[in-house]
């Protein structure tokens, strides 16, 4: 079985991310292709676009379309439950320090937030394992850009830690051959955990550069408006994802007023000749029945946006 | 052979045994001794190291700045001895001249 094609919707606070991912979401369910639409905006747009209440359970739209809004605090509780309930396992003694009023203060840390978005979207994989797309609307761009940059960060910390933990077992294994005249020593449980931590998140960097060939596909399109201050936003989070060697498939011009942009504006952008635009709606793009309106007036398809 | 003579033979062999007994024994502990003292300094370079690397992950519990919040959580369950470690530098963190005295036998 394999994973769904993942494509993720990023951009500027407001230009339309949710929009367009409802949009190309619901295109993809008309041509009866399975859909799962998440979103990881704190801003539960898409809850008011579909006029229907949306958490992390799917919502089923229709037979090929399933929707959920994450709530970030909610994965992070989730997962600081798991850590304190595998601490309190392993650990013999819980005295010596306070471990759950620190706990209490872990969920304001920063990087939890990625981190909670990271899990959820490892775990919205395996969830629609069958499914054709899994569709992301992104947060605005910092905490998107963190996001992207976590399997990167992440790993030039684990390979240091890797490094360092070998050095000890290395040690460690002298040590024991000296001293006890060879007698085995216990498996590192920490290395194995560094192993598998550095796995996931090769995995994932994987993912996001789209090394992982068709079967694990993933494309990211930055939505913009014609504004001086999108269109700037727009070309750095190009910048920045490239030095992560994550690339952009496309850029979405999400046209907010009835004059069409003009070319000249936009030719100083990256990716240019990639620049695809979303018409302009008279009415607003509410409910099922607005969204699948405006792609039939419009007759915009997924080969032509993506 | 008469009964005297076997008894005094069995004597010898139990005597002779009891001799190889106590000799392997006192080798072994000079061994042990011997292996206990080579390692001393290694013993210390390792405990160094995983100061280091305890303090490097979960240095947030001792209030130093340490890696992306989750690292330090998914290696939390597994690093039970390093948090003793860490705790037991905490105690003896006042006297470290002390604690390097007793690394190396001084005084």
């Amino acid at each position: 079985m394999k994973y769904p094609e993942t494509i993720f919707f990023i951009g500027k606070g407001g230009v339309g991310k949710s929009t367009t991912s409802a949009l190309v979401s619901m295109m993809f369910s008309m041509q009866n292709k399975k859909v799962a639409l998440a979103s990881f905006d704190y801003a539960h747009n898409q809850a008011d676009i579909f006029n229907t209440e949306l958490n992390d359970k799917p919502y089923a739209l229709s037979k090929f379309l399933k929707i959920l809004q994450i709530d970030q605090d909610k994965e992070i509780k989730k997962y600081l439950k798991t850590t304190i309930r595998d601490v309190k396992k392993s650990y013999s003694y819980l005295t010596a320090f306070n471990l759950d009023g620190y706990f209490d203060v872990l969920k304001y840390s920063p990087g939890m937030e990625e981190y909670a978005l990271v899990t959820t979207f490892l775990r919205l994989r395996e969830e629609f394992k069958n499914y054709d797309y899994l569709i992301i609307d992104m947060p605005p761009t910092a905490v998107a850009l963190r996001f992207f940059n976590l399997p990167t960060l992440s790993l030039k910390w684990i390979e240091q830690l890797e490094r360092l933990r070998l050095e000890i077992n290395k040690k460690n294994e002298i040590i024991s051959k000296i001293k006890f005249a060879g007698k085995e020593i216990e498996r590192d449980k920490v290395l194995t955990k560094i192993y598998e931590i550095k796995k996931t998140y090769l995995n994932l960097k994987n993912i996001f550069q789209n090394h992982m060939g068709d079967e694990n596909k993933s494309s990211i399109y930055i939505v913009f408006n014609n504004d001086l201050l999108s269109i700037n936003e727009t070309r750095r989070i190009v910048e920045d994802l490239n030095t992560f060697n994550i690339y952009t498939q496309g850029l979405i011009c999400n046209n907010k007023q009835a004059v069409e942009p003009d070319p000249a504006h936009l030719k100083s952008m990256p990716l240019y000749e990639q620049i695809k635009h979303l018409p302009f709606s008279k009415t607003p793009l509410i409910g099922e029945r607005a969204l699948k309106e405006f792609i039939s007036i419009n007759n915009i398809s997924t080969k032509y946006l993506l | 052979m008469n009964n005297f003579s076997k008894n005094i033979l069995n004597f010898i062999i139990n005597l002779l045994k009891k001799i190889k007994l106590s000799l392997v024994a006192s080798f072994k502990i000079a061994d042990e001794v011997a292996r206990m003292k080579a390692v001393v300094g290694a013993e210390a370079e390792l405990e160094e190291f995983e100061y280091i690397f305890a303090l490097l992950v979960q240095g947030s519990f001792v209030g130093m700045p340490s890696p992306p919040v989750h690292i330090s959580m998914d290696l939390l369950p597994y690093m039970e001895k390093d948090i003793k470690l860490l705790l037991d530098r905490i105690n003896t963190s006042n006297e470290p001249m002390s604690k390097l005295f007793s690394t190396f036998d001084i005084g």
